[in-house]
């Protein structure tokens, strides 16, 4: 999958810092709200929580990946957020603090429209050594570069 | 039209959709999905079942049921006849797109209760 226009290097942010899960993920889905792909940035947080209490995204290796249907999605929208020093995950299956977040905003009238972003992204965080290095890039630009030569 | 049944579905196919979405996340083998089965179980029982035959019937092309928003089914993306939303509201029809002939869930039904 050519995640080329899903991923603009501007939708990615590293080294990241946040007091919470929370505030995590309202730093996290700031870049789609500056696309103009989310409408109302708090709202999205609180779908991503509800979806989050229906069946957890982390899926260890340090990664989760949060992704709710919502009504301030206009298009389907991708966000990428590293916190290096990791953050409290309720359900994380290992336990361990998450540090990479791939943030999906998927429009409430087209449902089922991330599901191959989901497939590709998946295919990549089950790899640990590929989020070893992703978590390691040392800038935004060079972290995208590598996230868009995966070929699933 | 009774938007009761419909209102179910939504959230239905929410919940499959979560199904879904967590085999692919996780791996199929490694969700414990008994919770959400149950959900679905639950909320099925609250479904007349000439719906959710109806329902199951076309999920197995995708979705089994769509939000109309400014008169078009967004699942088709097919503007519905004006003719038809009118019927659909005063219940002399199915609310069922006649484009891609999944249940089809009103704007004006409103927020469910």
């Amino acid at each position: 999958m050519d995640l080329t226009k899903l991923l603009p290097t501007s939708h990615l942010q590293s080294d990241l810092m946040a007091m919470g899960l929370q505030d995590g993920l309202r730093l996290a889905v700031q870049p789609l709200v500056d696309a103009g792909i989310v409408s109302d940035g708090d709202r999205f947080v609180e779908d991503l929580i509800v979806r989050e209490s229906q069946y957890t995204t982390a899926v260890g290796n340090a990664v989760a990946i949060p992704h709710a249907r919502t009504h301030t999605a206009s298009r389907l929208g991708l966000a990428v957020a590293i916190f290096p020093g990791g953050l409290d995950f309720p359900e994380a299956p290992d336990a361990q603090p998450v540090k990479v977040f791939f943030i999906i905003a998927i429009p409430a009238f087209a449902p089922v429209a991330h599901m191959p972003l989901l497939q590709h992204i998946a295919k990549f965080v089950r790899n640990p050594k590929k989020v070893e290095k992703l978590v390691e890039s040392k800038s935004a630009a060079a972290a995208v570069k590598y996230l868009l030569s995966f070929k699933a | 039209m009774p938007k009761g049944p419909l209102t179910q579905l939504l959230k239905i196919q929410e919940l499959e959709l979560v199904l879904h979405e967590s085999a692919i996340v996780h791996g199929s083998g490694a969700v414990d999905d008994k919770n959400l089965k149950r959900k679905i179980a639950d909320l099925r029982k609250k479904v007349p079942a000439s719906f959710l035959a109806h329902y199951d019937q076309v999920k197995r092309n995708g979705m089994g049921i769509s939000r109309e928003i400014g008169g078009r089914c967004r699942a088709c993306q097919v503007v519905m006849p004006a003719g038809d939303l009118n019927n659909i509201r005063s219940g002399r029809i199915q609310a069922i797109c006649p484009s891609c002939n999944i249940y089809i869930y009103l704007e004006s039904f409103g927020q469910e209760s």
